[in-house]
């Protein structure tokens, strides 16, 4: 799950950009409740620089390469996911046994412009 | 709206959703839960009528199975992974499908470092049940620092063993900061991007981020006490009483048991195992590179354990 959200206006304006995660295994009354905490914070993405002093002329460049920068550090952090030997690994269990647990992203949360920006797509494409 | 009187007389309690006045039986009257189950059971089948998107509970839908039979048209689908046909294991469903060979414990040793050993005691650091709870509640309820130091070292009638062990409010948050708990504040990695900054004239700020291992965070769900009801480790498939499927859970619906099928077919698994054990063996860190960030999931899939144990 991501979400930019907007702090403050003062102090130039603060932004931050959570992406948290949960598992699958988790009942979805256990993974919804509030006083469960089963929402894990992983990181918080790097905010872009502000566009109002780019030059026109290089608007579209710098924002594809601030693009291609989340890009890398979102690729730095789920990389374990796609990474065939460490995305198989033993996990110790609650009942005190190991299972062998397969990670794999099932789905990611996040509102359109996110979702476009993240898998690097043009504009209302689709 | 749903009234707790149908279920429990004495109680006048009203709730929108079914699964509220679930919640409320299961934890205020648990002695009436089986009723609650039995009745959320025939407003599910009366609610069959309707069409799916019109239902009213949440987190809950019946969807019409057009195959032949449950049984037949999964044997149909794997041939090699074992069944299982359990009968009436909650009663909101009549018969359940399990994947039988899926989540079964192993013997893994842990490598030194890896695992966490656990201590015997239920309540340590602390040193009994009273301790414990004392710190539970002045964390729960935020207690300030100030009001944590007047009560153990005022006449607030505690047990003086429980003063004397914990001493100060200092004293307390050391031991809470001493409780077992693989994601502590310590394991946060930072990290930043090299040779690449947001502008050409950034180039002595750069990018830096701080983030968790996402496996260990998937580690830390499955040992957590508190989630140990609410885990399921086994993909289901889960049938009404008219043979039809239902979803409600992720572990219940198709993409699971899916992959699981795929990640456990032996064929694959030998093929995966030695294009594992050839990336492994390679001299060329291109093509052992190659391997491994792979995002094709007939490569992707398990390692033997010898494999992971070398």
């Amino acid at each position: 799950m991501s979400n930019a959200a907007h702090l403050t206006n003062f102090s130039s304006d603060k932004k931050a950009w959570s992406v948290y995660m949960t598992i699958g295994n988790l009942s979805a009354s256990a993974r919804m409740a509030t006083a469960m905490h089963s929402v894990l914070l992983v990181t918080l993405l790097p905010i872009a620089i502000k566009m109002r002093d780019i030059p026109l002329s290089q608007y579209n460049e710098q924002k594809e390469h601030n693009r291609m920068i989340l890009q890398h550090v979102l690729h730095h952090i789920l990389g374990p996911l796609i990474r065939a030997d460490l995305r198989v690994f033993f996990a110790w269990c609650v009942d005190g046994h190991f299972r062998r647990c397969v990670a794999t992203p099932a789905a990611w949360i996040a509102d359109y412009p996110e979702h476009r920006d993240l898998h690097n797509i043009k504009n209302s494409v689709c | 709206m749903c009234n707790a009187t149908e279920v429990y007389p004495q109680c006048f309690k009203k709730f929108k959703m079914m699964i509220w006045l679930q919640k409320h039986i299961s934890k205020e009257h648990p002695e009436y839960k089986k009723e609650i189950d039995l009745k959320r059971h025939r407003d599910c089948a009366e609610d069959d009528q309707r069409p799916c998107k019109h239902h009213v509970q949440p987190s809950y839908a019946i969807f019409q199975n057009h195959d032949s039979g449950p049984v037949q048209s999964v044997c149909n689908a794997i041939d090699d992974a074992p069944l299982e046909f359990s009968d009436c294991q909650s009663p909101d469903f009549a018969s359940t499908l399990t994947y039988q060979n899926a989540s079964l414990p192993c013997a893994y040793v842990p490598q030194e470092g890896e695992c966490i050993t656990s201590s015997d005691d239920p309540y340590y650091p602390f040193a009994n049940e009273e301790e414990f709870n004392f710190a539970e509640v002045v964390t729960a309820k935020g207690l300030a620092g100030s009001v944590i130091e007047a009560l153990l070292k005022g006449d607030c009638s505690l047990k003086d063993d429980l003063k004397h062990s914990l001493k100060s409010n200092y004293h307390l948050q050391n031991k809470i900061d001493q409780m077992e708990d693989r994601l502590r504040v310590d394991s946060w990695k930072k990290s930043r991007l090299e040779e690449i900054t947001w502008k050409e004239q950034h180039a002595k700020e750069p990018i830096e981020f701080w983030y968790w291992d996402i496996i260990e965070c998937a580690r830390w769900f499955v040992w957590q006490p508190a989630y140990a009801e609410h885990l399921s480790y086994v993909p289901q498939q889960r049938f009404d009483e008219q043979g039809r499927r239902v979803y409600s859970e992720m572990h219940t619906a198709d993409w699971w048991w899916e992959r699981q099928v795929r990640i456990s077919s032996a064929a694959l698994q030998h093929h995966v195992q030695s294009c594992l054990r050839c990336a492994d063996s390679n001299t060329d860190p291109a093509r052992r590179q190659r391997y491994r960030d792979t995002d094709d999931l007939h490569v992707q899939c398990r390692p033997s354990y010898e494999f992971l144990q070398r």
